[in-house]
């Protein structure tokens, strides 16, 4: 660790002090009161599996976002922030707890978070009314933890246009694998096979003659979360419902909105369809990772392709949502955070985001506040990371940080030296042996401009089942240069640190 | 008879899918996928069991009940098979072999030629099995033999679809 302020430190800190002149006063309001219930209101909104590389406000070269370039003009901009995992569970549980996965735990599809129950943002504003629904079942398992601290929590079917309403009445209690039975034996259309051989046909029938109106205007499939197949929804009904639900609630609110675009299927809407088709677009030429899904380069093209035209959609829509939220004078009072749970990857043979990887395309996810009143777009370029959300919201209403909270309050909010050489670190455990100690895992730690990637135990990993990759993201913030082993120092340095970490996490299993 | 082919093809994907839902979750969740999937097998036994009663009405009483039950039986058989063949289709991930695309290549109507052979296929393995229960006796007894030791295995499936039925009312507590 450095000891003094580098150059480069004094030239961030002083860029910083700079910025806080264009504060809005709602901040320097909130700032100084110690009511928590002085009428402002918090609204996150989670676009799933939105990587920051693929937003043209970041500087991605296909535009991709042209609304959120203009309502930038009227936010605090991020450009460094950090997913909390590489999938849903982990990234989610990150973001509403305040805690990094070495804590939360919540690793797999599904598993809620190792952590208090009430250690979690819904909690932390009591005073508050909250509200919160997730397009995404796996984000929705946590939610259902939390629901005790929430006065409107809304199940993920609720905005399906198809509900599988057994599985929400007769197995409640076992609502994930309940609608995973019902997937696998009745939706056929997916994956071409189901167990019902007669009438998974019948019920297929019936169910895209439901959304046939529906279906003119998305060509490539209406939206769905394709691991439950057949069902249904579109942004704009849940953009709809969202603004007219805020329109209703009591103040202060703290909603909590998670919608699945542009998660796959990249089902975009049909004016958004091959608006990019003519770029002649190349993928970036990277080494085939060892843990590769060897994914053919037409196949990842086309999907990347698709993919950027899917976020177009969330463009026009939370650009739609921004919109109503004005004119209803919401925004008149409400600080509107814009983030996502994690990334997505289209590049060294892995397409997604199911693989335990930690590459630039999953963590660096997009973070933009809009406070109230603002009218000066502010960027910061320090790292921050989705912990940090729950402290940093805590800090505007200047409610006290709880210490189970891990994350900071991050510029241009608090008042000390930004610390350039915070560590940023993420586990994901696949797999643990009979006495509860990991045995496959995959861990990020970010240093300074340094990044390792640290994977153990994998099969398909030769040299021990182990490998490592170190990059420095500010030379080569496209992960090209794998600068293990000949940076032994820092390697060792850094893999150290997550070995500790590691040790920690084995004992707790303990 | 009824419920054999789907019971066959439910498990078959079960046992394929556990691999991947013990990872996505755990070896419980699996077992549980795979009882909620006995039970859609149960229900699909029972829908195509009264699809063959409403069709027993129309087969005509000039064979014998032996010649009916066989008839019937087999039919609802090969429909399941060719549900399956169906569902194989994709499972192969849509690839038909060469030599079939080549010779579709070749003839100017693809599509067309297509459902001529789906068609020849599907009439030759539905008419020819019941043109040779309806007239040779020796056939007729020995697809009454397969059928009464097939209902035996019958009786395993049902214990499974109990046991599946347990497995979710034990999730569901």
């Amino acid at each position: 660790m450095k000891s003094s302020l580098s150059r480069r430190e004094f030239l961030k800190l002083a860029g910083l002090l700079s910025m806080s002149y264009s504060i809005p006063p709602s901040i320097s309001r909130a700032s100084v009161t110690n009511d928590n219930s002085n009428g402002i209101n918090f609204l996150i909104v989670v676009f799933d599996a939105w990587s920051a590389l693929n937003i043209s406000l970041y500087g991605y070269n296909r535009r991709t976002t042209p609304n959120l370039e203009r309502l930038a003009e009227k936010a605090i901009v991020y450009h460094n922030h950090f997913a909390g995992g590489h999938f849903t569970t982990p990234g989610t549980a990150s973001l509403l707890t305040g805690t990094t996965s070495w804590t939360h735990r919540a690793f797999k599809h599904n598993e809620v978070v190792n952590a208090l129950a009430e250690n979690n943002i819904f909690n932390a504003f009591s005073g508050y009314h909250r509200l919160a629904y997730t397009h995404n079942p796996l984000a929705d398992t946590l939610l259902h933890q939390f629901m005790s601290d929430m006065e409107e929590y809304t199940p993920w079917p609720d905005q399906y246009f198809q509900k599988d309403p057994l599985n929400f009445t007769l197995f409640k209690n076992d609502q994930d694998i309940a609608s995973l039975g019902w997937r696998r034996g009745m939706k056929r259309l997916e994956a071409g096979h189901a167990y019902s051989l007669f009438l998974s046909q019948i019920y297929e029938y019936f169910i895209t003659k439901k959304v046939a109106d529906i279906a003119p205007n998305f060509p490539r499939g209406i939206p769905n979360y394709s691991e439950l197949g057949l069902n249904y929804f579109t942004l704009e009904q849940g953009i709809d419902w969202l603004s007219s639900s805020l329109n209703k609630a009591p103040q202060p609110f703290l909603g909590y909105y998670h919608f699945l675009p542009p998660h796959d299927p990249y089902n975009t809407r049909r004016d958004f369809m091959d608006n990019f088709a003519s770029e002649d677009y190349q993928l970036s030429d990277k080494p085939i990772h060892l843990l590769d899904q060897t994914i053919p380069d037409d196949r990842m093209t086309d999907n990347h392709r698709w993919y950027d035209e899917f976020i177009l959609y969330v463009d026009a829509e939370f650009a739609r949502l921004y919109n109503q939220l004005e004119q209803n004078g919401i925004l008149d009072n409400t600080w509107l955070i814009l983030t996502s749970d994690h990334g997505e990857m289209f590049e060294r043979g892995i397409l997604g985001h199911t693989a335990p990887l930690f590459h630039q395309p999953i963590v660096h996810i997009p973070l933009m506040i809009f406070p109230p009143g603002q009218k000066q777009r502010v960027d910061i370029f320090e790292k921050t990371e989705a912990i940090d959300l729950l402290p940093t919201l805590l800090q505007l209403t200047k409610q006290d940080i709880p210490s189970w909270a891990e994350g900071v309050v991050i510029p241009p909010f608090d008042r000390s030296i930004p610390n350039a050489d915070r560590d940023i670190s993420t586990i994901q455990v696949e797999k643990r042996d009979s006495n509860g100690q990991i045995e496959t895992a995959s861990a990020m730690l970010v240093r300074g401009d340094y990044k390792l990637m640290w994977y153990f135990g994998y099969e398909l990993l030769e040299n021990d089942r182990q490998y490592i990759e170190l990059y420095d993201l500010a030379n080569d913030p496209e992960e090209k240069q794998n600068l293990y082993p000949s940076h032994k120092n820092i390697t060792n340095e850094l893999l150290g640190t997550l070995k500790g970490k590691l040790q920690v996490l084995n004992q707790s299993y303990q | 008879m009824a419920s054999l082919p789907t019971h066959v093809w439910t498990i078959i994907l079960v046992l394929q899918d556990y691999a991947w839902i013990t990872e996505r979750n755990n070896s419980w969740d699996a077992i549980g996928v795979g009882a909620y999937g006995l039970l859609i097998a149960f229900v699909e036994g029972l829908f195509a069991f009264g699809v063959l009663m409403l069709l027993s009405i129309l087969v005509p009483k000039l064979w014998n009940e032996d010649q009916r039950v066989a008839l019937l039986s087999t039919l609802v058989v090969l429909v399941g098979i060719w549900g399956i063949i169906n569902q194989l289709y994709f499972l192969s991930d849509g690839v038909l072999p060469a030599s079939l695309s080549q010779f579709l290549i070749i003839t100017s109507r693809p599509l067309r030629v297509i459902y001529a052979i789906s068609f020849f296929l599907v009439a030759t393995t539905s008419i020819l099995p019941a043109y040779f229960i309806l007239t040779s006796d020796k056939v007729l007894k020995i697809c009454l033999n397969i059928i009464e030791r097939l209902s035996l295995l019958m009786t395993l499936y049902l214990i499974l679809d109990i046991g599946g039925l347990v497995i979710v009312l034990f999730r569901n507590i």
